[in-house]
């Protein structure tokens, strides 16, 4: 029970950032490759403010949040200028950027050696210590970003996105400013991955850079790519696929001498078939 | 979609067709389960491979028919990533049902130390760790070398040697930031005029750096790190026209021997006597490490425990057998001589090692 349960947390923390990452991808079209940083962001707020300063979840994630929102602001504003490919190219720079200075600003983030012992969220006096509580937590948030998502993309506002992303200069044409449209979803998906990893650094306990590598956030866009683009069931169902292939391979009884090995090839293999014959992803709405 | 479906029926499939081993008629013996969550898959497979194989031939040398358990081994890959470690601790505790576990790097171990300590099982962990090493668990162990005596020994090398005008290279990594840094400090006070380049891994050209030092008047090159960067390091220092006799090095692996390692001396932990690397090397075809001595270590200990701890086919508890490693105090092992601190810091000593007549030697063995 508590395997599944730990699966679940996980799956939930996954599931949020799909979801954020999806609102840039999938409903703008814009191939960011930024999330692990954010993602780390908001898992070293949480880590540092709760070990070494003593603020409780609650306000160390709404600073680590409001980090989140300024960086991906600056950022975002030099990242609209750009489109498709270089989009791409740029956001991954900053995944690469934030990782060096995780690794590197060792008298904030103690570089390598990580940050542990960080606390469990509590809200007036109940703390959310058991697993069980925790994934209650989490779910709740993952409701909520889901139905965020599913708010924006119903909206006129998630319109103008779908506008730009099937054609740009045709919605500029139609008097909409692109730009700002671009900067308040990458800002907004940022505060959302803040989320998570502040979920992430509570859940865990313990944080190091190499969690928030450019490699994670590669991952999460395979999640959504699979799960389908502008999609938030899409995201859901990516990141709970995702997660439990790899998970139910290890019931498959493998020889041990080779079955790590194996359950990787078993892995990349159905990945493989399954964008060859659904490249669309599961439930996806668009293909990038 | 059709076909997608079947895809997944096929992926479902697959996993339901779990080979169910059937338990024999008779269990004669309790059996006891050690279990290994370590990167058997991914960048660092091949530290997780080595300690498999440890474990792997401990179980084979240490137990016998005549012992009052049967003992097995049950790994899990963590592909060296933190976020599957809870998961895979509550799986291999509930499901596979391991009565100790054992995980590599400190950063796993704290990770799944609430989960084991609430299902009371110990957990063995493989680290280096800094001197003031605090316990993370209530029965929890860490087996490896406290920096400051890998930083001595290095240091004991340079200034027995004579040298001045050191280069070290070290390597963003785990704990060896740390270590450079206490090496740094001795060297100051000592007026040994030295430098520290630091790299973070993945760097693959040194080449600027190594010209800037040889211009600087730096002639002794040391390197803290891990392959394939050290190696690089290494390969362009001679390219660069150093000679293997001003190139040192710290490494916990046992790299393989070969011309380009010719007169280069290491600081390194004991990867146990030169008969265990070998056999080890032969029997399992992989390159033996200081990890496979520790969890060599590991499986002996738990074997040793469980048999001294027997009570009648009920099984000892994480606290018996935390106590009774603990007061083992100081014993041989195969890396070495093993001393018990009250945190439950299990240390070796480091050793010098360096290569001549086409194998490693242990200096002093």
């Amino acid at each position: 029970m508590e395997y599944l349960v730990n699966i679940g947390i996980l799956f939930c923390i996954y599931a949020m950032l799909a979801l954020s990452l999806n609102m840039v991808v999938g409903l703008s079209g814009l191939v960011s490759l930024a999330q692990a940083a954010f993602y780390g962001i908001g898992a070293y707020a949480v880590g540092i403010l709760m070990t070494a300063h003593g603020f409780n979840f609650w306000s160390a994630m709404f600073i680590g949040i409001l980090l989140n929102g300024i960086t991906a602001f600056i950022v975002g504003k030099i990242l609209s200028k750009f489109k498709g490919d270089y989009y791409a190219i740029v956001s991954a720079g900053l995944s690469v950027i934030v990782f060096s200075v995780l690794l590197n600003f060792k008298s904030l983030t103690k570089g390598p050696l990580g940050i542990y012992g960080i606390g469990k969220p509590s809200i007036a006096g109940f703390s959310f210590y058991s697993s069980v509580s925790f994934l209650a937590l989490a779910l709740v948030f993952v409701v909520l970003f889901y139905a965020l998502f599913v708010l924006i993309d119903k909206s006129s506002f998630g319109r103008a996105l779908k506008g730009l992303r099937e054609d740009e200069e045709l919605t500029i044409f139609l008097g909409y400013k692109t730009t700002k449209y671009k900067n308040f979803i990458f800002t907004l998906s940022a505060i959302m991955a803040g989320v998570a990893g502040s979920f992430f650094a509570s859940y865990i306990a313990f944080i190091d850079p190499t969690s928030f590598q450019l490699a994670e956030g590669i991952f999460f866009f395979t999640m959504i790519t699979v799960g389908g683009l502008s999609s938030a069931f899409g995201s859901i169902i990516g990141a709970a696929l995702l997660l439990a292939l790899p998970e139910s391979l290890r019931f498959l009884g493998l020889p041990y001498e080779t079955a790590a090995q194996l359950q990787q090839v078993i892995y990349g293999a159905l990945l493989v078939l399954m964008m060859a014959f659904r490249p669309q992803g599961l439930f996806g709405k668009f293909r990038v | 979609m059709k076909k997608l479906i079947l895809i997944l029926c096929f992926a479902l499939a697959l996993t339901a067709c779990k080979d169910e081993k059937k338990a024999p008629e008779t269990q004669v013996k309790p059996v006891i389960k050690i279990g290994a969550i370590i990167p058997l898959s991914g960048p660092q497979a091949a530290m997780g491979e080595a300690a498999k194989a440890g474990m792997q031939k401990a179980l084979k040398e240490k137990t016998n028919s005549n012992q009052h358990y049967n003992y097995e081994l049950v790994f899990e890959d963590n592909q060296a990533k933190l976020q599957v470690m809870p998961t895979l601790a509550n799986k291999i505790i509930l499901q596979d049902n391991v009565d100790a576990l054992a995980t590599i790097t400190s950063a796993m171990a704290r990770v799944i130390a609430p989960i084991t300590d609430e299902k009371e099982k110990v957990l063995y962990n493989f680290s280096i760790e800094q001197g003031d090493y605090e316990r993370f668990g209530k029965y929890t162990f860490t087996q490896g070398m406290p920096i400051d005596a890998i930083a001595d020994k290095a240091e004991e090398f340079l200034t027995q040697k004579g040298m001045n005008d050191i280069l070290i290279f070290a390597e963003n990594i785990g704990i060896i930031g740390s270590l450079t840094t206490y090496l740094s400090k001795n060297l100051s006070e000592k007026n040994i005029r030295h430098n520290v380049n630091t790299f973070n891994p993945g760097e693959r050209d040194f080449r600027v750096a190594i010209e800037k030092a040889k211009a600087e008047g730096y002639k002794y090159f040391f390197t803290f790190g891990f392959p394939p960067e050290r190696t690089i390091i290494r390969k362009q220092l001679v390219e660069s026209s150093v000679t293997n006799d001003y190139i040192y090095s710290f490494c916990m692996d046992l790299e393989k021997a070969s011309d380009d390692n010719n007169n280069i001396t290491t600081v390194t932990y004991n990867p146990g006597p030169s008969e265990f690397v070998e056999s080890v090397q032969q029997e399992y075809n992989i390159d033996s490490t200081f990890g496979s001595a520790v969890f060599y270590d590991f499986v002996s200990l738990m074997i040793e425990a469980y048999e001294a701890l027997y009570k009648n086919g009920e099984k000892p508890t994480a606290e018996e057998i935390t106590t009774y490693i603990h007061g083992k105090k100081k014993y041989p092992c195969m890396s070495g001589i093993c001393i018990v601190n009250e945190n439950g810091f299990i240390t070796n000593d480091p050793v010098f090692r360096t290569f001549q007549n086409g194998k490693w030697q242990t200096i002093g063995e």
